[in-house]
């Protein structure tokens, strides 16, 4: 059965673009909403937002660029909270959280770009078996209490090293 | 005198009675189950059914007698997308435009695969081919509303799907469309209401069906969080609260910001259980 026409005869437009990708796995692991992604960084900061939006990122099926630019956008925005924070040595624990919380929604924002034509496209093609996004709330506590509580050691250590 | 079991069959998945359609074909004798023509339809109510892998099953089988049936080579490929595996839709239908280049159907199937896979601007390119092929083709004009939508051009895609119902005013589709934009910008009143009328045009869309109760189901004040993040966009409410939570510490409203805190941080929660509620009943 001849499913490929002939290259030669085929103009640019009808060329394969698709012939070297695999077919999707049902792997039963439905994305989370990407508003939702936003708690998560507020309440658990630039960590547990970095490893949900990328798992999030990864069951989309984003390729490797992207990927590695929402892991950018994650240690990037520690960076410079712990380079943001060393220079407010008078500020009071209220105004420490805000500047955190505001690099990490900051850093939420771009990894929300980088997801969102994915988001769109799995709301438009979903089959019948993947209709409904899986619900954040236990992975996202858990990520805000447990990697919070990292990126607090994390941040106090760099900035006692400082 | 009884009908042409084909002929039968054929009506009924042209009617949308997918079920009705296997029924008639199971009483086909085996030259006549195994003919193209009666492998076509199989797999066309299966498509229907969502049974891609039986739909591309039939498709092949039926492709193995007549391997350049271009109606047999559109179902594999819609079977192929049903089923996740892009490569094998897009050869298959490629193999039908290799014998109709200039078909708009065939043309808009492909754009479609194009965009499932992210290729959006390609898609265009295809689209405009099939515009060409076919000036003023509904096929077309749906496939437009889809690759805007995809692009998060929502204000096109409203514009592309009025000008689709101004067309045909009872196409499912375009109410379906409307529906889904509404709920997208939080008017579950208008989602509410398009989706029921996709519905009513549509009774065998069970996924809309479903899309028409959730919307109709958020319009109650439980979910006013959620159509308050859909309506005004999640990031632009998130640097609004953290702007405003912001300047009533800096001009020293300490009580009004710790007020106010406590409300966002209330209202967060809320809207997350919402979500949690609406991930629960399948919305």
């Amino acid at each position: 059965m001849p499913l490929r026409p002939d290259a030669d005869t085929a103009d640019d437009l009808l060329r394969p673009s698709f012939a070297d990708r695999a077919p999707a796995r049902a792997t039963g692991t439905r994305p989370w909403r990407l508003s939702s992604q936003a708690y998560v960084a507020f309440f658990g900061g630039l960590l547990a937002v970095t490893t949900i939006a990328f798992v999030n990122a990864r069951r989309l099926g984003l390729a490797a660029g992207p990927l590695a630019l929402i892991l950018l956008a994650g240690f990037g925005g520690l960076a410079l909270e712990v380079a943001v924070l060393s220079t407010m040595a008078e500020a009071g624990g209220a105004q420490l959280r805000m500047v955190a919380r505001v690099i990490a929604l900051a850093a939420w924002g771009g990894m929300y770009f980088l997801q969102r034509v994915a988001d769109r496209r799995y709301h438009h093609f979903r089959s019948g078996e993947d209709d409904a996004y899986a619900g954040l709330l236990v992975p996202g506590l858990l990520a805000s209490i447990g990697l919070g509580l990292v990126e607090l050691l994390l941040v106090t250590t760099a900035l006692d090293l400082a | 005198m009884s009908a042409d079991p084909l002929t039968v069959a054929a009506r009924y998945v042209e009617i949308g009675r997918p079920e009705l359609a296997l029924q008639a074909l199971a009483g086909l004798d085996g030259d006549t189950a195994a003919h193209p023509y009666a492998l076509l339809l199989r797999g066309r109510a299966l498509c229907e059914m969502e049974r891609f892998d039986d739909a591309a099953q039939a498709a092949r089988d039926g492709l193995a007698d007549a391997p350049a049936d271009i109606a047999l080579l559109y179902l594999l490929s819609v079977a192929e997308e049903g089923r996740g595996d892009l490569a094998a839709a897009e050869a298959a239908i490629l193999a039908a435009l290799a014998e109709e280049s200039d078909d708009a159907v065939l043309l808009c199937q492909y754009a479609r695969v194009l965009m499932h896979g992210g290729a959006l601007d390609k898609a265009e390119r295809v689209l405009d081919k099939a515009d060409a092929a076919e000036p003023g083709s509904v096929g077309v004009l749906t496939n437009r509303v889809s690759l805007a939508y995809l692009r998060h051009d929502d204000k096109t895609a409203e514009r592309l799907t009025k000008e689709l119902l101004a067309l045909d005013p009872e196409d499912a589709q375009a109410h379906r469309l409307l529906g889904a934009l509404a709920a997208n910008r939080g008017d579950m009143d208008t989602a509410a209401e398009r989706l029921g009328t996709a519905v009513r045009e549509d009774p065998g869309d069970h996924r809309t069906a479903d899309a028409a109760r959730a919307a109709g189901g958020m319009r109650s004040l439980f979910w006013l969080p959620n159509r308050f993040f859909a309506r005004y966009g999640a990031i632009q409410t998130w640097i609004g609260a953290v702007v405003v939570l912001s300047l009533l510490r800096t001009t020293g409203m300490a009580g009004l910001a710790v007020a106010a805190t406590i409300a966002w941080v209330v209202f967060c929660i809320w809207s997350w259980v919402a979500a949690a509620v609406a991930s629960r009943r399948g919305w």
